[in-house]
């Protein structure tokens, strides 16, 4: 699957437990959602189901894993093949 | 470190505020305690014994507080004001949120439906967006209608009543909720500028109007309903329990006001609704899904209605140049299609009408599916108000055209389907839906996907329609957007 890798900036003051990254292929609707990135993490990654523009937001979310409100929208285009992975070369 | 320490001080300034607490829980001193806060700060009112309020308290616009009880069960205060609510909320855009939390408020059943927000309690007003927030309050023996939203400008809302207690006990006709947006049309149907509600899109699963969750409502008698209104407002209706009583909005036929322009209902669990009738919604366009019914008594049917069509009850309609009201073909308001007998009527479930009345209408169907009573999928109708003698309200109304009813066997030519992706089929009809339930992750309430709407826009065309507004409303876990997002 498509990797997109995301960065944010958490709300001054606030305390959330993590954030997550929505994904979706028509602006304000998203279908697909990251894993949990906790704090302090402040980027993190989504796998989308195809290549090509999407549209993302990233919320926050409390200890009960509610979500608060979303960030502004962005776009990102995810490529062909998987993104950031980590390529491990024997070492002779 | 000082700059640390100050630094600090200022972060907790901004986002806690300051705490002032009133000296009792009479209206006085509440007030006087609302009025020494600043924007953002907290006022706490005391554990006390029953307290009648009978002046009305208002949170002004030049701020946004957290108004606290004591917890519903220790804070109470009864409604003794005369004509006006015991608490008015009147919000304006770049305030903190206005949050009212653990109150009881008791109308105490001798509330009459005089004064500038009908007979409500709790009286709101005023505009902006994630504006307010009112929760684990306790609003009971309502006998005339419980909150009512009032404004005159059209202007966007949106805020979130979650979590809250609502009983109705008197036989009397009871609207827990009241939501008018725009000012009543008094200008000889003209196009009207004040109606600026009319002004803005209607994006189910959008962030602007009423949210309305996790609440529980309890009628001792089935008169009027949960919530009803007028004048452009659109609201969201979910994960409520309603017991004794249905589910009815009003449309452009009463009082000389428009009708709603969206809603959006869904996962709520009624219990003995009306036999009447369990949704009747007589304006607005929107999506009815996933809602369940139990009674051991007859339930009610669903229907889209129009009064106008067939009732001429509207004086005041009639008065502004309308003859006789009537959506007949005969009335500039509507659209008056040709051999249509007016259709599409001024703002009617199904179309959406702008601030241009008249010919400028455009479709926009009511999608419907997965609404049990009684373990029976219960579909949504015309109604009929005097079968065999008007035929004008089901000319107004069609099913796969105004409205798509779930359809079990959906195969993509009519109706609205259910199912995984990989189920939905490949060929379609323009108009008809699917709800796709392998995807969308908008309840952070529950592991796993919740489900998304699919249109069928063009023949063999599916395009992603509605994906509903994260659930619980972000502003209930009180965390604020990140910033600077972006990606590779």
């Amino acid at each position: 699957m498509p990797r997109i890798n995301v960065s944010w900036t958490p709300a001054v003051g606030e305390n959330p437990t993590g954030h997550r990254i929505h994904a979706g292929p028509v602006s304000g609707l998203y279908t697909e959602v990251s894993g949990d990135f906790a704090m302090p993490l402040t980027s993190g990654y989504i796998d989308v189901s195809a290549a090509g523009t999407w549209y993302l937001a990233v919320a926050p979310y409390d200890a009960s894993g509610y979500e608060g409100m979303y960030s502004d929208e962005f776009t990102a285009t995810a490529g062909t093949a998987p993104m950031g992975t980590l390529v491990l070369a024997r070492v002779a | 470190m000082w700059w640390l320490l100050l630094l600090l001080s200022l972060v907790a300034g901004s986002a806690w505020g300051a705490t002032i607490t009133a000296s009792s829980c009479s209206a006085v001193d509440v007030q006087t305690a609302i009025t020494a806060a600043s924007n953002g700060d907290t006022v706490s009112v005391p554990a006390c014994a029953a307290t009648t309020w009978t002046t009305s308290v208002t949170i002004p616009n030049s701020k946004g507080i957290t108004l606290q009880g004591a917890g519903a069960v220790n804070t109470r205060i009864t409604d003794g004001v005369v004509g006006a609510p015991a608490l008015i909320i009147n919000m304006a855009s770049g305030n903190s949120l206005t949050r009212v939390t653990g109150f009881t408020f008791d109308q105490a059943g001798t509330k009459t439906s005089s004064g500038g927000y009908y007979g409500a309690t709790i009286g709101i007003t005023g505009s902006g967006l994630n504006s307010f927030r009112f929760d684990a309050n306790s609003l009971i023996n309502v006998n005339v209608r419980g909150i009512a939203y009032v404004s005159g400008s059209g202007a966007a809302i949106s805020g979130v009543v979650d979590t809250n207690v609502f009983t109705a006990p008197y036989p009397a006709g009871v609207q827990m909720f009241f939501l008018q947006s725009a000012t009543q049309v008094s200008t000889g149907l003209a196009n009207d500028p004040a109606n600026g509600a009319f002004a803005r899109p209607w994006t189910p699963g959008g962030a602007e109007g009423f949210f309305i969750e996790d609440n529980t409502f309890t009628y001792g008698y089935v008169n009027d309903d949960v919530l009803t209104g007028r004048g452009g407002t659109r609201f969201i209706f979910r994960y409520n329990t309603i017991t004794g009583t249905s589910f009815a909005i009003h449309g452009a036929d009463s009082g000389g006001y428009r009708g709603f322009i969206g809603f959006e209902v869904y996962r709520n669990t009624f219990q003995t609704p009306r036999t009447a009738y369990w949704f009747r919604y007589r304006s607005g366009t929107g999506v009815t899904w996933g809602n369940t019914a139990t009674s051991a008594g007859t339930i009610g049917a669903n229907t889209f209605a129009i009064y106008r069509a067939c009732l001429t009850q509207n004086a005041i309609w009639a008065s502004t140049g309308g003859g006789t009201g009537l959506c007949d073909g005969s009335n500039t308001w509507d659209q008056n299609t040709v051999g249509a007998n007016g259709w599409r009527c001024l703002d009617q479930s199904g179309s959406l009408f702008g601030v241009a009345m008249g010919s400028g209408a455009t479709a926009m169907p009511n999608y419907n599916w997965l609404n049990t009573g009684n373990a029976t999928e219960r579909p949504f109708a015309a109604y009929d108000h005097d079968p065999g003698v008007c035929t004008r309200d089901t000319d107004h109304l069609q099913a796969n055209r105004d409205y798509y009813n779930y359809t079990a066997s959906f195969d993509g030519t009519s109706g609205v389907g259910s199912g995984t992706k990989a189920s939905m089929p490949a060929t379609c009809t323009a108009g008809v839906a699917y709800w796709v339930t392998d995807e969308g992750y908008w309840n952070s309430k529950q592991a796993g996907a919740d489900g998304v709407l699919y249109k069928c826009t063009a023949t063999n065309t599916w395009t992603l329609h509605y994906v509903p507004y994260p659930y619980p409303h972000p502003l209930r876990s009180g965390l604020s957007p990140p910033t600077s997002p972006a990606g590779n």
